[in-house]
């Protein structure tokens, strides 16, 4: 049974399925490639997408549709084949969160969402220069009451 | 940092896949043309490190408050 260490979860059993690969790196760390996507109930649905490389480094990450209706990251052919996607229905897209031990200043960059295939485990992060969303997006501020 | 001058209508060639092109140039602004497989991406820089700064950010903050803005997002209070 493969686990990795990770200071915000302890001891995190790798399950392959959530294994995910990010060829590029992402911004900021591109020298580590691997991440687990681990599902945590208390934080519901938020989600943490741990560093197999560096147990320091884990992002909060949410499905952006949950917090902003009608986000549309508008993956163009391009962006899909980045992560070996052909349909747009085929991707999970999810936003990083940027903490705060104040609930009410956590803001999701929703301008450069991470696009990740299942099925084969690629992601990458995905600059969107069309859409003119925010880097931080004030997320319990805009929720509707 | 590989250093090259180019004239106007000269090209470069990265990895064999990747062409830049200088356009036109006009005053302070250079014109450039980049030819790429679909899948790679191009950027302007600021906005790539723009990213980067954002994402570190992200990994160095305070991880406490989740949970609360969890509860909000749910409903739960």
């Amino acid at each position: 049974m493969e686990t990795i260490q990770s200071d915000q979860l302890g001891e995190v059993v790798v399950e392959r399925g959530s294994v995910i690969h990010f060829a590029d790196g992402i911004p900021g760390f591109e020298a580590l490639h691997d991440y687990l996507l681990v599902e945590v109930a208390e934080v519901a649905p938020f989600e943490w997408l741990q560093s197999m490389d560096d147990p320091a480094l884990a992002f909060a990450v949410v499905d952006p549709k949950v917090i902003y209706e009608g986000y549309a990251s508008n993956l163009g052919r391009g962006d899909l084949a980045a992560v070996g996607l052909v349909e747009e229905a085929d991707a999970v897209v999810r936003v990083i969160l940027t903490l705060s031990d104040n609930p009410a200043e956590i803001t999701a960059n929703l301008q450069a969402p991470l696009v990740l295939n299942r099925r084969d485990g690629r992601g990458c992060q995905l600059l969107l220069t069309r859409a003119p969303y925010d880097i931080r997006y004030p997320v319990m501020q805009r929720l509707s009451a | 940092m590989l250093i090259l001058t180019r004239k106007s209508g000269q090209t470069i060639v990265i990895g064999g896949g990747i062409q830049v092109k200088v356009l036109e140039i006009r005053g302070k602004q250079v014109r450039l043309g980049i030819d790429a497989a679909a899948d790679v991406s191009v950027y302007r820089g600021e906005l790539f490190e723009t990213i980067q700064a954002e994402n570190r950010r992200a990994a160095s903050e305070p991880k406490g408050g989740l949970a609360g803005l969890a509860g909000r997002v749910r409903g739960e209070e």
